[in-house]
């Protein structure tokens, strides 16, 4: 009769995170607020000129700055509040030596709702390039 | 990880070059996110591979190499008839001793979703490569 009793506690229990977890039907077909690309790149113009402004490339630095950028970034955006969108945040910070470089990128998604935004700073020293994706999640 | 899984990922970095159809089909009959991360890199270096190859770096190509190499990698994976929505990013950079440095950072579902970043590099330049799958 203990084990009857122990299996009818767990079952309970199992049965209070099932109900915790069920969420009830939105009906909602699409988004309620589209991703702001003229904010976001805002947020990248803002960013990307203060921290870059008067800095020189160095290697460990520039390791350091597209981590701490590519966070702050994220931030930004996510203290936007827009619903159900998932964010991909690239930073790219080079050094300027006379090179040749293309950055292309194509994205295989669904163009009503999803989109990005990027922006490019350079001074004479260095590019910096940030883009954010912004994909929606049903 | 199981330990079939572990063989058949050695075996994918051993063969990726050679043996892309076995790839393919390792890849269609597993749901694993590591295997599909492995997958998305032998994807992007076959797609290097044979689009640049062993050409030096030319300003009038590079356009036309880069798209070409964003847009067969997409086509390969979106081939694969997994459930994701794909991002290919790709930088290619001359080799002039100049430095790079790339982070991504990113708010979604860790257990679905992935990234992978992919350097390539011949003699005169290097190709990153980096994909983002999300689930849908």
């Amino acid at each position: 009769s203990i084990s009857t009793v122990s299996g009818m506690d767990e079952l309970g229990h199992h049965d209070d995170m099932m109900t915790a977890k069920t969420m009830p039907n939105t009906y909602q077909l699409g988004p309620s607020k589209r991703f702001p690309i003229s904010t976001v790149t805002d947020i990248l113009k803002d960013v990307l000129a203060t921290n870059l402004q008067l800095e020189k490339y160095e290697v460990e630095w520039a390791r350091k700055m597209t981590k701490t950028l590519s966070e702050v970034i994220k931030a930004g955006v996510k203290d936007l509040m827009i619903p159900r969108y998932k964010l991909v945040v690239l930073v790219t910070i080079g050094e300027l030596a006379a090179q040749g470089m293309q950055m292309n990128s194509r994205c295989l998604w669904d163009a009503n709702n999803d989109n990005f935004a990027s922006y490019s700073f350079k001074n004479n020293s260095l590019f910096g390039v940030a883009i954010v994706y912004g994909i929606y999640m049903e | 990880m199981s330990t079939g899984l572990e063989k058949e990922y050695h075996i994918f970095i051993k063969n990726f070059r050679t043996n892309y159809d076995h790839i393919l089909s390792v890849y269609l009959a597993c749901s694993n996110l590591t295997l599909c991360v492995c997958v998305c890199v032998c994807v992007c270096v076959c797609v290097c591979d044979s689009t640049i190859g062993g050409n030096s770096y030319q300003q009038s190509r590079v356009n036309q190499w880069s798209s070409s190499v964003v847009e067969q990698c997409l086509s390969q994976l979106s081939k694969l008839g997994k459930p994701f929505k794909y991002i290919v990013h790709c930088v290619i950079m001359q080799k002039t001793g100049a430095g790079l440095q790339t982070a991504a950072s990113c708010f979604w579902d860790n257990t679905t979703d992935g990234s992978c970043p992919v350097t390539w590099e011949n003699e005169s330049m290097f190709c990153i490569v980096t994909v983002f799958g999300l689930a849908i």
